[in-house]
């Protein structure tokens, strides 16, 4: 009987870490660029990022807040890119890494397949991909608030 | 010239067989989901905050009248509603962009709002275009909406909750 619980406790621990582990993405990110800032939320079971800030808020042609104006869908160009979320889908599967989701470029209209990889607690690496994950791009995203140690 | 003609006479009966055997008898369905409660939890602040509604349901519930297993050939959505509650407080709102999900479906934007939000309207979304996995959201009989809104004041710290009711037209296999 002490071992059952024994066991019980041991996967419940091991859960608890696993869940804690998975919204260790939860917080604002920048992007190597610097030309926005990203909030990662979690939305039932996966995690999301959405524009929160932009250094260019403005389009320099219309004087207006920047929109999605490459989007594919001509219905949904007038979308704004603050609030846009860019991020979708993401599974944590492990040992730091995310998957399984999608990263959005608003600058081409194109979405790619993405992975995650965390670094440590204030950096990730962001690796977009067009089908085979060794033909992508890599970006360092830092986090914005530093986490307590 | 004979054996020409004869040929794409074959060729065009054997094309029309193939179309009239793939295409499969279908059922117009217009299904509207009850009145979801669309809830940002308060604290929120200036710029775009995320408010949440779920429906939860069984395609038996939706599809009473058929009998056996229910096979879904298509679905789309074709309105989004969306209303303040009365008598509550609202801080200034502008622009909304509706998306949904559900277990097997990704995050898919489904419609745009591009006016400034009054507490004495309702509110029709434009809806995308293109729309994806719209079905598999249906067949996964569990819809997350998600309402991305932005947020004209600085700071606001009640909860803010729309009245939200979507539209789909759903073909069944017959």
């Amino acid at each position: 009987m002490k071992n059952k619980i024994f066991l019980i406790a041991f996967c419940l621990m091991g859960y608890f870490a696993f869940a804690q582990e998975a919204d260790d993405i939860v917080g604002v990110w920048e992007p190597g660029h610097g030309k926005a800032k990203v909030k990662i939320d979690k939305i039932d079971d996966k995690y999301y990022g959405k524009i929160v800030w932009l250094k260019e808020a403005k389009d320099p042609e219309t004087g207006e807040p920047k929109v999605d104006k490459n989007n594919p869908d001509e219905s949904m160009q007038n979308v704004p890119l603050r609030g846009y979320r860019i991020l979708k889908d993401f599974v944590y599967q492990g040992d730091g890494v995310w998957e399984e989701g999608t990263i959005y470029d608003p600058e081409n209209g194109t979405t790619y397949s993405c992975v995650i990889n965390m670094k440590d607690e204030n950096a990730m690496e962001i690796r977009g991909y067009v089908g085979v994950k060794t033909f992508g791009r890599s970006d360092t995203w830092r986090r914005l608030t530093m986490k307590k140690k | 010239m004979n054996i020409k003609f004869k040929l794409s006479g074959c060729l065009a009966f054997l094309m029309l067989l193939m179309t009239t055997s793939c295409s499969v008898e279908t059922e117009k369905h217009v299904i509207t989901t009850p009145v979801l409660d669309l809830k940002a939890v308060g604290p929120l602040f200036e710029g775009s905050n995320t408010s949440t509604a779920t429906w939860e349901f069984t395609l038996k519930e939706l599809f009473p009248e058929i009998e056996g297993e229910i096979i879904l050939e298509k679905a789309k959505i074709t309105s989004i509603n969306i209303q303040p509650k009365s008598g509550i407080d609202y801080p200034k709102i502008g622009k909304m962009v509706m998306e949904m999900k559900s277990k097997y479906s990704s995050m898919n934007r489904i419609g745009l709002l591009e006016t400034n939000i009054q507490t004495d309207k309702s509110y029709d979304l434009q809806v995308a275009d293109a729309q994806e996995e719209v079905d598999v959201a249906i067949n996964d009989e569990r819809i997350t909406f998600v309402g991305d809104f932005d947020m004209l004041q600085e700071d606001f710290y009640e909860d803010v909750v729309f009245n939200l009711q979507v539209t789909f037209e759903i073909e069944t296999r017959k």
